[in-house]
């Protein structure tokens, strides 16, 4: 016990010395000293420490897909144990759902039932939700029912509830008999050098000891395919591997048993980095490219790609700069193309392009993702078109296009969309009519001069609607031929916009192809849908035979770029096939002090135009007065743009060109950019869907430049495009900072941590997409070891779930203390308005007093033995003489009351 | 959510009255609101959870942010899991947010620009036998700024010193370190921001790892080597004080941790063939073993609790052997290393430091160094049921505790003091660490893209209704309407339209 004001005992000799200076206060009487000391007590406040009398449980119940059915099932009993073994009203039970959500029952609510998503076990978030929701005045306990298996670490959790003193207990909910086989870890270096050897350790658990079928993938392709022997429940595979090309490589091993209870689990994938020296990702369909030749000749790592389709976005790790030589945007998967982007920017990678009949604008790249990364702009300007065009657009109006595409549009929406945007890049001197397919084509547009009228064909053709059915293709292409063969127009072109899965009646397709193919007419597919779809080798063949590209998306946004892309290849890109003057600017010094000997001409060019940021070392003499060799920064990357061809046709003059090498050479150095200096390190790890990232360095190399520039972080999610975004490092300790960020399942991130003019990309890194049912038993030994540092245990028997912490708080005593003063005080008042004495022995010599008390239990004994009958009179009761021995005080204490009283009787009669 | 970030301490006046003008606006016509403040750093406890806005005012005014920089995406997901997905969620900071923040959540920023100078971190060297420290002051601001510094030690301070700033700049200062004091201080003239105003220094003193080598004279150059150029490697005057025994012969660690070379005297024998292979391992990670070359020289086998750290083919180059009951570990090179040109290779002395580095670490010794404010401490203690608790007390100038807490030694959380000061960690009697702690993140010290904002967060109709309560009079308020509706009926009387006949 200790007392908050300790001061005001003072109060006590103060009312000694004041009952001994005024006797009339009668502060003796025992009522009224207790007044004084309870009252003084009051004042100083006494608080003693004791062991809190309630407690908060809080009930976390894991509704994961893993443990769902379980909870449900036991659920009842659980809460009728709880509620049985609950120690007193001031105890209260509360239920919390969780899985990727969390969310706290509230009988007679919505939130009785758990809606949300089931697909993780947010184990963390859960523990950190009751810790914003316990009072902090009173003590908490946790109990999770769970499989253990939470999808993100409980580290953190762990310090916070020690701290607050709330110890968590846990109760493991399994199957008893569960027939599940599992891949329960993938384990290799998640970096790694070319050509080092690293270990494929393989772990698979399952319920009985059998043989499984492993099948190992990298990137796909099936590296080997091999029996387990599931022993105790354990298997082991090992593989060894050696890449000898830098890049990011996907791994997974999957199983195949017959019977699973949860084939969820039974595929892991995870990614290894290998990292060399810098490389340069050339691609190119030329054969011998002398581009390539040069580039090794100087010693570069060339990685060359000759199939343009089969680019990855891990290829890109390890890449200091990526090259497209005169190869045609649809040929480069959509995803590599907006990969680029951030690889530039925010990666500091650099890339180039290079001239030719595949290349900028006619290569179909206006608009495309890498259109604002080049250092020139590729749509032709009309005052620079010599050649009118005649397009046909016939669309797809079948039932699938009355489908939402997001944004309150439909599929037709974007279509008209598109066929607006192409329709507006065509000139006053082009030719458009446009068809819309269904049954039947429906002329929406006949061939019309676009002249003034513009305004009202992109009217027309935004009110196309969707009309059922599927598109009959080649009705359709019939229908455009016989509108375009009015035309005089050079060039003439289809765009069949159509559905990959519901493109129908081909009929007779290929003649009429062989027949508008005599006529000078091309025809490009743009197909809603995937490559694998239904109908898709039929639309590829029709673009084939037709001398046109094919493009699919499955992202109904895309459509009116394709549109776009496709119409400047046809109508607004010039690649000019006369040999040319060049002149150079003298702006190659900003690439390098050595000044060049340019070759006097080149054989073609593609004409562009340079943008306002960009700086042009090299132009045409031509009336265009073109950029023939330009560059620029993005972000922290590089770019730049070589109009000329480098290779194949037209290059006949660059190739003899005795400064050829040198000048690759030197391009390519300034693209490689400088080196990372040394003392800077990262490493990145995933835990369930939490990713860490650790940047480690040199603090006397380093930490003076980070005090002038801290290290920035960008992310980017998905393969795809999207914008990067910053998020804050936290700095840990001298040399080190982290980041730990939580992913949705499924995601693929992309990173670069940027130093001033450095980056350090990382990534792809993949969050699996079936972490719930990845049972990592990391994370049951963390539970464990949280419940055990908290104070928590493994509960089996419910009963015992109320066990409250030691948690003692101060206890307040003036309530108690102020009651027993108002109590005292009344007693005394009453006491003394009533005369009433206390029935306290009279103070006396101890003898007689103890006489006394026998003699009132010797009277006490005989007036029991003569108890009156209700018939008999009341007589005075006899009393044995009593002896000596046995003689009472003297009565004048028993008899002045009775004297008192009836002088106040007798003055009250007085009175009146 | 408010920013856990240090620099809106600066701006800390103008939290209560954005919130009390933003939950007002939240609240609408709701009869009550619950508010819960927490923090962006998911680590600190919340500030307050309730409903009375006097109640949050006194929390707030309690509130000292000091943490560094802190993502608050975390934190977002834990305050929109307990608002749920009617609540509103607002975090408050002091810099605009180019991004949008996730899980539906808005931002009110309070920041605005201010110029500030602060001193961003010390270095020591040695002159002269005397310990001389270098501190780096860093002008944030876009403007020249004056600043006066002086340094403190228990026995008075120094002269005060002026320094002009530069924008953007960073400028050293230096001086010796007064000699006979264990602590000094540099202070710069206080400006709004003022965790970065003192820069508290203490003499570094790392604990020592104690090598001894029973390695023949023939091989000694490496025992020499490490200990000349491996830092923090003190030889230990015999075997029996040694923390490391670099040895030929013995391979159990018992005693003490062991590196083990064995030595091979049979002449040459041919080399080893067979991949080599290093399985993961914190010890080689990142290292490059490929250009290995080692002949079959003796070998020692491994058994299967051993660690293999490098393969050769079927056979373990290198593994790490831990003791069952000791808990000590040997590092067995299992080849002659003089028969191979394993001491040319990066790798083997990354691997030895790591070893070294990694004992030194679990090695239970008095350590001194300066610490940044909140730095989490790897500090090795007596962990056992029986181990007293951790001590950690603040310290003055003069060695003064002005500040105790205790923590349980098996405490996972064990941290630096939070802000610029003196600090000792002990156990018992034993004083295990000792540090000066100072603000370090220069980016809480930029003030410079501070600005005032504001993306008010969106009420949601369906939180206001379901909070609204109903007037429990209503029923009242009709009646009365009813009555004097009705009363009005009762004494409005009806106007007579018909019109008397008119008889002749």
């Amino acid at each position: 016990m200790h007392f908050s004001a300790p001061e005001w005992f003072f109060l006590l000799p103060i009312f000694l010395l004041l009952g001994l200076i005024a006797k009339r206060l009668e502060l003796w009487r025992p009522l009224r000293i207790g007044i004084i000391i309870v009252t003084t007590f009051l004042l100083v406040d006494p608080r003693i420490q004791k062991q809190q009398d309630a407690l908060d449980l809080w009930v976390l119940l894991d509704r994961s897909e893993s443990t769902e059915d379980l909870i449900d099932k036991s659920l009842p009993e659980w809460k009728r144990l709880l509620e049985k073994a609950k120690p007193s009203r001031h105890d209260t039970l509360h239920f919390i759902d969780y899985a990727a959500e969390v969310v706290e029952q509230k009988p007679g609510t919505e939130t009785a039932i758990y809606t949300g998503n089931r697909k993780l076990t947010r184990t963390n978030l859960a523990i950190q939700n009751i810790m914003a929701l316990a009072p902090e005045e009173r003590p908490s306990r946790i109990l999770a029912f769970t499989d253990g298996y939470s999808t993100e670490p409980l580290a953190e959790a762990a310090a916070k509830l020690t701290r607050m003193g709330i110890p968590m207990d846990y109760r493991l909910v399994r199957e008893e008999t569960t027939d599940d086989f599992r891949v329960a870890r993938l384990h290799f270096p998640t970096r790694t050098q070319i050509g080092e050897p690293f270990v494929l350790d393989i772990t698979i658990r399952g319920f009985r000891d059998i043989e499984l079928p492993l099948i190992v993938k990298r990137n796909g392709q099936v590296l080997s395919e091999t029996k387990v022997q599931i022993i105790n429940g354990t298997g082991h595979a090992k593989f060894t591997d050696r890449i000898s090309r830098t890049g990011s490589y996907n791994y997974s091993a999957e199983i195949t048993p017959q019977k699973d209870a949860h084939p969820g689990n039974n595929q892991m994938e995870r990614w290894i980095e290998v990292v060399g020296g810098p490389r340069i990702l050339l691609v190119t369909k030329y054969t011998n490219d002398p581009l390539a030749a040069a580039l090794k000749d100087q010693d570069y790592d060339v990685q060359l790609v000759n199939e343009p389709e089969s680019l990855r976005v891990g290829q890109l790790a390890g890449a200091r700069s990526v090259i497209f030589n005169n190869v045609p945007a649809f040929e480069i998967p959509t995803a590599f193309q907006d990969a680029l982007n951030f690889y530039v920017r925010e990666q500091g990678g650099s890339f180039m392009m290079v001239g030719g009949k595949q290349s900028f604008g006619s290569g179909g790249y206006f608009q495309s993702a890498i259109d604002n990364l080049l250092p020139v702009s590729m749509e032709l300007k009309n005052e620079h078109r010599k050649l009118s065009v005649a397009m046909a657009i016939v669309m797809d109006r079948s039932g699938s296009m009355s489908m939402t595409a997001g944004g309150g549009k439909t599929k037709m929406d974007l279509a008209n969309t598109g066929a607006a945007r192409a329709i507006e890049l065509l000139g006053l001197m082009d030719q458009v009519c446009v068809f819309a397919v269904d049954s039947e084509p429906y002329k929406i547009v006949p061939l019309t001069n676009i002249q003034d009228k513009k305004k009202n064909i992109i009217g027309k053709v935004r009110r196309i609607r969707s009309q059922g059915g599927g598109i009959f293709v080649y009705t359709g292409l019939k229908a455009a031929w016989q509108e375009l063969k009015k035309s005089t127009a050079g060039t003439r072109h289809v765009i069949l916009f159509s559905d990959a899965a519901d493109s129908e009646e081909p009929g007779k397709y290929k003649a009429l192809i062989e027949e508008m193919k005599k006529g000078g007419c091309t025809i490009s597919v743009i197909g809603l849908g995937t490559p694998k779809d239904s109908d898709a080798d039929f639309l590829k063949d029709i673009a084939k035979r037709g001398k046109g590209r094919c493009f699919f998306t499955t992202r109904p946004a895309e459509i009116p770029r394709l549109f776009a892309q496709e119409t400047v290849t046809i109508a607004r890109s010039a690649f000019v096939t006369d040999p040319v003057g060049t002149k150079a600017t003298g702006k190659w010094s900003e690439i390098s002090a050595q000044p060049f000997n340019w070759l006097p001409q080149v054989d073609g060019y593609n004409l562009s135009y340079a943008r306002q940021d960009a700086t042009t070392s090299l132009v045409t003499t031509d009336e265009y007065l073109a950029p023939l060799m330009a560059h620029a920064r993005r972000g922290i990357g590089r770019t730049a743009a070589i109009s000329f061809p480098l290779g194949g046709e037209h290059s006949e003059k660059i190739r003899t060109w005795p400064q050829y090498g040198d000048f690759i050479q030197t391009i390519t150095q300034w693209l490689m950019g400088d080196q990372l200096p040394p003392g800077i390190g990262l490493r990145h790890k995933l835990e369930g869907t939490r990713l860490n990232i650790d940047l480690l360095y040199d603090t006397d190399e380093w930490a003076q430049k980070f005090s002038i520039s801290p290290p920035r972080i960008k992310l980017l999610d998905g393969e795809s495009s999207g914008t990067p975004y910053e998020v804050a490092w936290k700095r840990i300790a001298p040399g080190r900072f982290s980041l730990t960020r939580d992913l949705e399942e499924g995601t693929l991130v992309r990173g670069a941590i940027q130093t001033g003019e450095y980056a350090i990309p990382f990534g792809p890194i993949i969050v699996g997409s079936s972490t719930e049912w990845a049972f990592d038993p990391d994370r049951l030994a963390e539970l464990r070891s949280v419940s055990a540092q908290t104070g928590g245990r493994e509960l089996i028997d419910l009963s015992q779930a109320w066990l409250r912490p030691p948690i003692i708080h101060s206890a307040d005593l003036r309530i108690p203390l102020a009651i027993t003063v108002l109590i005292l005080i009344l007693l005394d008042a009453l006491i003394t308005r009533t005369g009433w004495k206390l029935p306290l022995p009279s103070i006396g010599p101890r003898q007689n007093s103890q006489k006394a008390s026998k003699t009132r239990t010797t009277s006490s004994k005989q007036d029991h033995s003569q108890i009156p009958t209700a018939t008999e009179t009341p007589s005075p009761p006899k009393t044995t003489k009593p002896s000596p021995a046995t003689q009472p005080t003297p009565t004048q204490t028993t008899e002045k009351p009775k004297t008192t009283r009836s002088a106040r009787f007798d003055r009250a009669k007085r009175r009146k | 959510m408010l920013d856990s970030s240090a620099s809106i301490s600066v701006f800390k006046n103008q939290i209560t009255p954005a919130l009390e003008k933003e939950i007002p606006r939240l609240q609408d016509n709701a009869a009550n609101v619950e508010i819960w403040i927490l923090e962006s750093d998911p680590d600190k406890p919340k500030i307050y959870q309730g409903s009375s806005p006097e109640d949050m005012v006194a929390a707030l005014s309690k509130w000292q942010p000091n943490s560094g920089a802190t993502e608050p995406n975390n934190s977002l997901r834990i305050a929109r899991s307990l608002v749920g997905a009617e609540g509103a969620v607002s975090y408050i900071t002091d810099t605009p947010l180019k991004y949008t923040l996730p899980y539906h959540s808005s931002y009110i920023s309070i920041g605005k620009k201010t110029p500030n100078c602060g001193l961003t971190g010390v270095t020591f060297s040695k002159h002269n036998n005397q310990l001389l420290w270098r501190a780096v002051i860093r002008n944030y601001s876009d403007s020249t700024q004056e600043r006066t510094w002086h340094l403190e030690t228990a026995k008075g301070n120094s002269s005060k010193k002026s320094v002009t700033l530069n924008p953007k700049s960073l400028t050293t200062i230096q001086g010796i370190f007064p000699p006979g004091q264990k602590r000094c201080r540099i202070v710069l003239q206080k400006d709004a921001f003022e965790l970065d105003d003192t820069l508290p220094i203490i003499i570094p003193s790392p604990k020592p790892l104690l090598v001894s080598s029973d390695l023949p004279k023939s091989s000694s150059e490496l025992s020499d080597r490490m200990l000349k150029s491996f830092p923090n490697l003190q030889a230990a005057p015999d075997n029996k004080s040694a923390d490391l025994i670099i040895s030929s012969t013995s391979t159990t660690p018992s005693s003490s941790h062991l590196i083990v070379f064995p030595q091979d005297r049979a002449s040459s024998s041919p080399y080893l063939t067979g991949s080599i292979v290093a399985p993961k391992h914190k010890l080689t990670e990142g290292l490059n073993w490929q250009t290995v070359l080692v002949r079959a020289s003796v070998s020692l086998p491994h058994d299967q609790a051993d660690q293999v750290l490098l393969w050769q083919g079927n056979r373990a180059l290198i593994y790490l052997r831990t003791h069952p009951t000791s808990g000590n570990q040997a590092l067995v090179f299992n080849f002659d290393i003089t028969k191979s040109n394993v001491l040319k290779q990066p790798a083997t002395a990354v691997l030895l430091l790591r070893f070294c580095e990694h004992l030194r670490n679990q090695k239970i010794a008095p350590e001194t160094r300066m610490t940044e404010t909140s730095e989490p401490l790897q500090l090795t203690r007596h962990t056992n049921a029986q181990a007293p608790d951790l001590t950690i007390n603040s310290i003055n100038l003069a060695g003064n505790i002005v500040h105790t807490e205790q923590k349980p030694a098996t405490s996972s959380s064990i941290r630096a003091i939070n802000h610029p000061g003196f600090f000792t960690i002990s156990q018992g009697d034993q004083t295990l660490f000792t540090s000066a702690s100072y603000f370090a993140d220069t980016r809480e010290a930029n003030f410079s893209n501070c600005a005032t904002d504001n993306l008010p967060a969106s009420h949601t109709a369906t939180a206001i209704n379901r909070h609204t309560r109903d007037d429990h009079l209503w029923r009242v308020w009709t009646c009365l309407i009813l009555a004097a509706v009705s009363g009005a009926w009762y004494f409005t009387k009806t106007k007579n339209t018909d019109k008397p006949k008119i008889t002749q």
